[in-house]
């Protein structure tokens, strides 16, 4: 007891030294980080970019990517020292003399890089003798005796000798940046190099040729990435045997384990057409390209890389930016807009889902990545190069900074569109010089990002809090602590500007590793544990980010923790060092060779869920090619990729399950027989083949006349036919003794509604089952509120009594889901209905009509864009709860009661086709979420007000119309995206629980429940993703579905993919329970694709 | 105070008494003012970025309605267009006061400011010319009525227009391509959709749409080497390796496509030239501005041209969709050469038949019949945009070389070039056996 408050006091004491010192920081600043001048610094780089007829963006189109800076301690006196490349003038290098100041030594040390235009630096021990060498790469340049690269080896005296050619390393190619790491685990540096061709007209080909990587030109010598291995000191060109040879405008790198085999692998951003890369490591410096086995998209022009653990789950994550920006104006300017055919040609042609979006890659340790871009609020950071992933404020949790700027607004629309094209003209004309004609480029200087993290996957923009340092054109940058204070500081190289030196202020604890620069230090990952079982992860590898390399430490934050528990050290090779309680708030130095070790054990952890096999290739759904924004240029989705629609029942009453799979438009539906093995048969069904002109979107077995056999029904949907077609009937089936399906005559009403679900019951308790069909939309005429059908069976028929019985579900809208249940325990079944810009809405049975009491069960104000309802009572208290799955939080869309997500819908050119326009309010005022040309295309008329693009990037739906064509529009709206579950409190109301974040990361389309730790407590299963966007703004498929814990009955938690095993990719749609002979199964369903069944 | 405010008032009566009392004698306007007029209209559509067919429906009815207006004060000295155009509106009477010419001008903005999306560029040219009318000395009260008279010609044919069936087609489905082997697709560097293809059903002035005006269907698709397709598809890959510097001179010459887009690393500019039928236009804006020809003339050729090209895209159009034939470009990357690469960008649009041979033939045709057979020029349409001038010993002998252009550039078959030609001959002599003898 003594001893424990003697501690504290100390503690306490600590606390008060610590912090009484770095007050006065916080007085003369409120803002995480200082600007630390040229003039107080002495860093006066700066990277000139001064075009002339001869060098311009018009023949080099890489000439305003900037340059970079290298951070590393190139004399061993303890600070960090920096190394700019200059593209057109000398490279600089500045020597750390403390305090924040620098002296210039370039002259000096000799290396100034030499003639030619200097793109990538790097800092590493190349020779292994101790001290730091320099690399640097080269490009641009058509005469290769310009691209020469520099190894300046390290003389150990100031002085630098460059030995390129001694190293075998003299490879003239165009090289964006070089990467060393130990590939073979040998315990010495090999060197990827990332190169780009140079035919910058020719990025938009599509080769026609179905083909993974496109293959490299005829001599490809300096226009493929390269791979060196070193073999005792000396580099061989291994580019052949790696099997890296390609041709893609490669930017930039993250090197790292992606499969968790221990082994480093590449991950190659690739601008423009060719997708990103990602060669896996198959030891012997041999790799493989696997980018699908990891990711399902990538970003269009894919620029810096940071490959870090964001939220400290031991796996790490990688971030790869882009170039749109977040200024929803600049937005309506600058973006590249999606082609759906050329998108559709990128698929088939292998250069795969590429959206001009920055992606956050959630790693899961060897398993998929799920982008989480939109969720964490990173997708769109304008014209980005160096992302960094760094605790910058100390609080244990990483951060992100991205760098972004382009010296000319090359991309704005009514220069390229417009202002461009009469400057040409005066250029044949002889009145300007092609230098006039690029100086007229919009050139505007933004601000860099700080992206705070709040834990939980939650991040804040805190750019300017933080203070981001002075607009610019920023492209390479690095962290490093160089002022020994125990946090990151930051390095920003900017065109036509002074160097950004960022003081970091952070008052936090920490604690630093720093290795001996022997072998095995490149590629150490470090994790900590801290005393309440948190951990931190931490790999180095420190060239990242773009062009550019950090500080060679290891660095974590630690906030208000003043202890750690373990730190264990992983060498690239198999060995291990644990360190207990090491001190905080200092550096450790730590040496691979002077070190105990032992060897590391991997932890083979059993999932609870697995795959298994018993699918034949009838678990398979195909959609027919149709392209609803033909048709529609301002839908937000296609509704004709609804499918497949589900039935499980027991057809043969063996006790196991059987499956009905139906078919999109042309392709008929499926009857699988189950067997007592487990395995699945087809059951042949002509009439399915004669109703396949149908697009089936729902199915359910019911006993429709009682004859102890399952009927089917199937609902018709999708929006390929004409809006009076025949193919939009719903049919039923019946079942004879033969298990044969016939089509009931004459027995359902003739509609041709656009169906969704379907929903049976016998909610009028007069002995049969009756119906409710909702429908999802109109074809063709989105926003529209469709007709429903509630169908009645009398004597055998069933008679649509919607506008009787069920006159109040007309109100409905577009509908997506249905159930019938008994929420207030009064033996009275509810209709609960979902679906798109409506609320969860609620109907009860009362004096023979269907009343609507939403608001009575207090679901008044739940609009969103529900997909998927499931009504059980989850948390066992007696009364139903509703799991509500929406859209989602990972989604270029956002809602909020303020600030609603709208659809206005009105024919307001009197043309006859429905112009539904989605807009976000914003401050008050409703926008546009289309970009011009697409809005324009869809009302021709606007085409004469909106000539240019800047006027149209501001307006509001206010300045787009007339007040008279405002009045027509009717406007619908959802407030939140987050899929829910609503407790129910008693019958009397319900209050929701928003599901955990991973849940959130697409739409839900399925939900099952389980018990998978076998407490007697309801557990979540919930799939769903969604490729049928409009590519413009990317598309729904990180989720790899998710297993739900529940916990206390009180909420649920998120179960790792790991322990989960549910890694369960694709188009998915729905999860079903499948009772087999021994086990219950699961079948997950995807569109247009196999299916997967899993069990426990 | 009340001194020098009297003198200003003298002043001004004085200035009165100046300008009503001298009358001076009416300038009228100059023929050329058709010339500057049609100029002006190529211009403003370019700026707009009108794509072909949309370009030929811009720049046909300004003059018809230029044509209809001066034709209703003469009469005697020009036929009525219901002679030719089918279901074409009764034009109102003009009244007496009307000047002829500017109530022509006034007709042909009015109607050019309802087609074009930059309206203001319309409208300043609208005040130019009242403007230029006021220096002209024309009464006010003579502008007044040209204008009412404009007005009421110009709504007339507006209300017509609307007619045509083109803001139905801006609602049907966009083209999606049937991503069959043997069918046409879209093309790089863009992948744009099909270009209009509901155009077919857009009015038609004159022929009759059930009406063929080319017998000769495009060789079927195959990849067999010894085909007549394949045969054509290694023609256009073979010619585009040896083209002489004149031949790649006549290719680029002839581009006129209204938006060729090119790609510099993340820089993708629009270039807006003048469209296959506006380089037409342009030819005889230079051929009037350089030889005194009268108004009529004048009047007649542009309008007669514009409805035979215009009528030449259309049936052209129809072709295109219905027989879908694959472009030289996806044909050969599939085929032959991966690599390969046209001179010119492919526009977004099936093959047969060449819709620039169409229109081009049509204009000879109208051309030669209006201004004769022998008739030779030098056309500088091109100097715009980078490319020098052309001499032409006749107008066929220009339709011809359009065609061989097309060829030349590696954007069509060379069987599609030449019944192309006849096709749009055969329009135009369709268009000329309904004219007034």
């Amino acid at each position: 007891m003594k001893i424990l408050s003697v501690l504290s006091l100390i503690l306490i004491f600590n606390i008060n030294c610590k912090y009484e010192s770095k007050v006065n920081h916080e007085q003369a600043t409120n803002s995480l980080f200082q600007t630390v001048s040229p003039q107080e610094s002495g860093v006066d780089f700066i990277n000139s970019i001064v075009e002339d007829e001869n060098i311009n963006y018009l023949h080099y189109g890489y000439i305003y990517n900037g340059s970079g800076v290298a951070v590393g301690d190139i004399n061993n006196d303890g600070l960090s020292d920096l190394y700019f490349s200059s593209n057109l003038d000398f490279n600089k290098l500045y020597l750390n003399q403390g305090n924040f100041t620098f002296k210039d030594i370039t002259s000096a040390a000799g290396v100034d890089g030499g003639a030619g235009y200097k793109s990538g630096v790097s800092m590493a021990d190349i020779n292994q003798d101790g001290w730091l060498d320099i690399f640097v790469c080269k490009t641009a340049i058509n005469d290769s005796a310009y691209r020469n690269k520099m190894l300046y080896i390290n003389n150990k005296n100031g002085t630098f000798t460059d030995q390129i050619i001694e190293f075998g390393l003299d490879d003239r190619s165009y090289t964006t940046q070089a990467y060393f790491f130990d590939s073979d685990l040998d315990g010495d540096l090999d060197v990827y190099f990332v190169n780009h061709p140079m035919n910058f007209e020719d990025n938009n080909y599509i080769t026609p040729v179905v083909q993974k990587i496109k293959k490299p030109a005829k001599d490809s010598k300096y226009t493929s990435d390269r791979f060196y291995e070193n073999v005792n000191g000396k580099f061989k060109d291994r580019t052949k045997e790696a099997q890296i040879e390609n041709e893609a405008f490669g930017l930039s790198a993250a090197i790292g384990d992606f499969n968790n085999d221990h082994l480093p692998d590449i991950y190659v951003a690739n601008d423009f057409l060719q997708p990103d890369y990602l060669y896996i490591n198959k030891g012997n410096n041999q790799f493989k390209e696997s980018f699908d086995q990891y990711f399902s998209h990538c970003p269009f022009s894919s620029m810096g890389t940071d490959y870090a653990d964001i939220n400290n789950d031991g796996c790490l994550d990688l971030m790869i930016v882009d170039m749109t920006p977040s200024d929803p104006i600049r937005q309506k300017n600058l973006i590249m807009t999606q082609n759906y055919d050329r998108f559709q040609l990128m698929l088939e042609t292998g250069l795969k889902a590429q959206f001009s979006i920055n992606s956050l890659q959630l790693g899961s340790c060897g398993h998929t990545f799920s982008d989480i871009a939109f969720i964490t609020g990173t997708a769109y950071t304008d014209w980005s190069w160096s992302p960094l992933i760094a605790d910058f404020d100390n609080d244990g949790l990483k951060d992100i900074f991205v760098t972004n700027g382009y010296l000319h607004d090359v991309m704005h629309s009514d220069y390229n569109k417009f202002k461009l094209d009469s400057l040409e003209k005066l250029y044949n004309a002889g009145r300007i010089t092609k230098l006039d004609w690029i100086n007229q480029m919009p050139s505007v200087k933004i601000k860099d990002y700080l992206i705070k993290n709040n834990g939980d996957l939650a991040f804040k923009e805190v750019s300017k809090e933080w203070n981001s340092g002075p607009e610019s054109f920023s492209h390479g940058a690095a962290y490093a602590d160089l002022d020994n204070d125990g946090d990151l500081d930051l390095v920003i190289c900017n065109v036509n500007d002074p160097v950004t030196l960022l003081k970091n202020t952070s008052s936090k604890n920490y604690i630093r590793f720093q290795f001996d620069r022997d072998i095995r230090n490149i590629g150490a990952t470090i994790s900590l544990k801290s005393r309440n079982g948190k951990i931190q992860i931490s790999q180095l590898y420190p060239t990242k980010g773009f062009l550019s390399g950090s500080e060679e430490f290891i660095h974590f934050g630690l906030g208000d923790d003043h202890f750690v528990d373990t730190v264990q050290i992983q060498w690239t090779d198999s060995k291990v060092l644990e360190i207990l309680s090491p001190k905080i708030n200092q550096i450790h130095y730590i040496s691979y060779k002077s070190s105990s070790k032992i060897e590391r054990k991997d932890i083979v952890i059993k999932p609870i869920f697995k795959e298994i096999n018993n699918l034949s290739n009838e678990f398979t759904h195909q959609e027919n090619d149709y392209i609803d924004f033909k048709r529609e240029p301002l839908l937000l989705h296609k509704l004709s990729e609804e499918g497949p629609a589900i039935a499980t029942g027991d057809i043969n009453n063996d006790k196991l399950t059987d499956i009905f799979i139906g078919g999109a438009k042309s392709f008929p539906g499926k009857l699988l027989i189950q067997q007592q093995n487990g395995t699945f048969k087809s059951s042949s069904q002509a009439i399915f083949e004669k109703d396949k002109e149908c697009e089936d979107v729902a199915a359910v077995f019911f006993d429709y006349n009682n004859d102890k056999l399952l009927d089917l029904l199937v609902v018709s949907g999708g929006t390929e036919s004409d809006l009076e077609s025949e193919n939009y009937q719903d049919r039923l089936y019946l079942q004879n003794s033969n298990h044969q399906f016939e089509k009931a005559m004459d027995v359902l009403p003739k509609e041709n509604n656009s169906g969704s679900c379907v929903c049976a019951a016998d909610f009028d308790k007069d002995g049969d089952t009756d119906l409710f069909i909702g429908s999802r939309s109109v074809p063709g005429r989105y926003g529209e509120r469709p007709a429903h059908l509630l169908l009645i069976n009398q004597n055998g028929k069933f008679i649509n009594e919607i506008n009787s019985i069920g006159k109040g579900l007309n109100e409905l809208g577009m509908v997506t889901d249905a159930h019938w249940a008994d929420l207030d325990n009064n033996d009275q079944l509810e209709l609960v209905v979902c679906g798109e810009f409506m609320p969860i809405s609620i109907y009860s049975y009362q004096n023979n009509t269907l009343i609507n009491s939403t608001e009575r069960f207090g679901f008044k104000s739940t609009n969103g864009m529900w997909q998927k309802i499931l009504v059980d009572d989850i948390n066992g208290d007696g009364w139903m709860d509703i799991c509500a799955g929406n859209l989602g939080l990972n989604t270029h869309l956002s809602a909020s009661h303020n600030e609603p997500l709208q659809l206005m819908y009105s024919d307001v050119d009197k043309n006859g086709s429905l112009d539904a326009i989605l807009c976000q309010k914003r401050n008050g005022k409703s926008y546009p979420i289309h970009y011009r040309d697409r809005l324009l295309d869809q009302m021709v008329f606007l085409k004469k007000k909106f000539t240019r693009y800047e006027p149209f990037s501001n307006a509001s739906i206010d300045q787009i119309f007339s007040d008279e064509q405002k009045k027509a529009f009717i406007t619908v709206e959802a407030h939140s995206l987050a899929s829910e579950i609503f407790i129910n409190n008693s019958g009397k109301a319900f209050h929701s629980i928003t599901l955990p974040r991973h849940a959130q990361f697409s739409p839900i389309k399925g939900m099952v429940i389980v018990d998978f730790n076998n407490d007697n407590k309801k557990d979540l299963i919930t799939v769903g993703n969604f490729y049928g966007t409009d590519a413009q703004f990317g598309r729904y498929d990180s989720s790899p579905s998710c297993l739900l814990e529940n916990v206390n009955n009180t909420g649920f938690k998120y179960i790792e993919i790991n322990k989960g095993g549910l890694n369960i990719n694709g188009d998915t749609r729905g999860v079903y329970q499948i009772q087999l002979k021994d086990k219950m199964a699961y079948l997950i369903s995807r569109n247009n694709s196999s299916f997967t069944m899993i069990s426990q | 105070m009340i001194l020098r405010l009297s003198a200003y008032i003298f002043f001004i009566l004085w200035v009165c008494t100046l300008t009503t009392c001298s009358k001076k004698e009416k300038i009228p306007f100059s023929n050329k003012v058709l010339c500057t007029l049609n100029r002006q209209l190529l211009d403003i559509a370019m700026e707009d970025g009108f794509s072909p067919p949309q370009a030929s429906r811009v720049y046909v009815y300004p003059h018809i309605g230029f044509y209809s207006c001066l034709q209703s004060f003469y009469p005697d000295s020009l036929f009525s267009l219901d002679k030719i155009i089918t279901n074409s509106p009764s034009i109102p009477q003009p009244n007496k006061i009307a000047d002829p010419i500017l109530s022509s001008i006034l007709t042909f903005l009015k109607i050019s400011k309802s087609l074009v999306f930059s309206e203001e560029l319309v409208s300043r040219k609208y005040d130019e010319m009242i403007l230029q009318a006021t220096k002209n000395n024309f009464s006010e009260n003579e502008i007044n009525e040209s204008k009412k008279f404009a007005d009421s010609v110009s709504s007339t044919i507006i209300a017509w227009i609307k007619k045509d069936h083109y803001q139905q087609t801006r609602t049907l489905e966009r083209f999606t391509s049937s991503k069959l082997e043997n069918e046409w697709r879209e093309t790089p560097p863009d992948y744009s959709q099909g270009l209009e293809p509901h155009w077919p059903k857009l009015r038609r002035f004159y022929t009759d749409s059930t009406m063929s005006f080319i017998s000769v269907p495009p060789p079927s698709y195959s990849k067999l080497k010894d085909s007549e397709f394949f045969k054509e598809a290694i023609g256009v890959y073979e010619i585009s390796k040896k083209l002489t510097n004149d031949e790649k001179e006549i290719a680029l010459y002839w581009d006129d496509n209204p938006n060729v887009s090119s790609h510099n690393a993340h820089l993708s500019h629009i270039t807006h030239k003048i469209s296959p039928p506006g380089h037409w236009l342009n030819i005889i804006s230079q051929i009037f501005n350089e030889k005194n020809y009268s108004l009529f003339e004048m009047s007649k050729t542009f309008t007669l041209t514009a409805i035979a090209m215009y009528e030449g895209i259309i049936d052209c159009w129809k072709l295109k969709y219905k027989t879908q034939v694959i472009r030289p470009i996806s044909f050969i990357h599939e085929q032959i050469d991966p690599e390969w690469k046209p001179l010119i960008q492919t526009p977004p649009f099936p093959e047969y038949t060449s819709g620039h041979s169409v229109i081009s033939a049509a204009a000879a045709e109208i051309l030669t019949y209006t201004l004769g057979e022998s008739y030779s020029f030098t056309d500088s349409t091109e100097v715009l945009f980078g490319n020098g001038v052309r001499t032409f010993k006749n107008f066929h002998e220009a339709a011809m070389e359009v065609s061989l252009s097309r060829y030349f550039a590696g954007i069509h078959y060379k069987n599609s070039v030449l019944n192309g030609n006849i096709q749009g001959i055969n329009i135009a002599k369709n268009l000329i056996q309904k004219l007034p003898k």
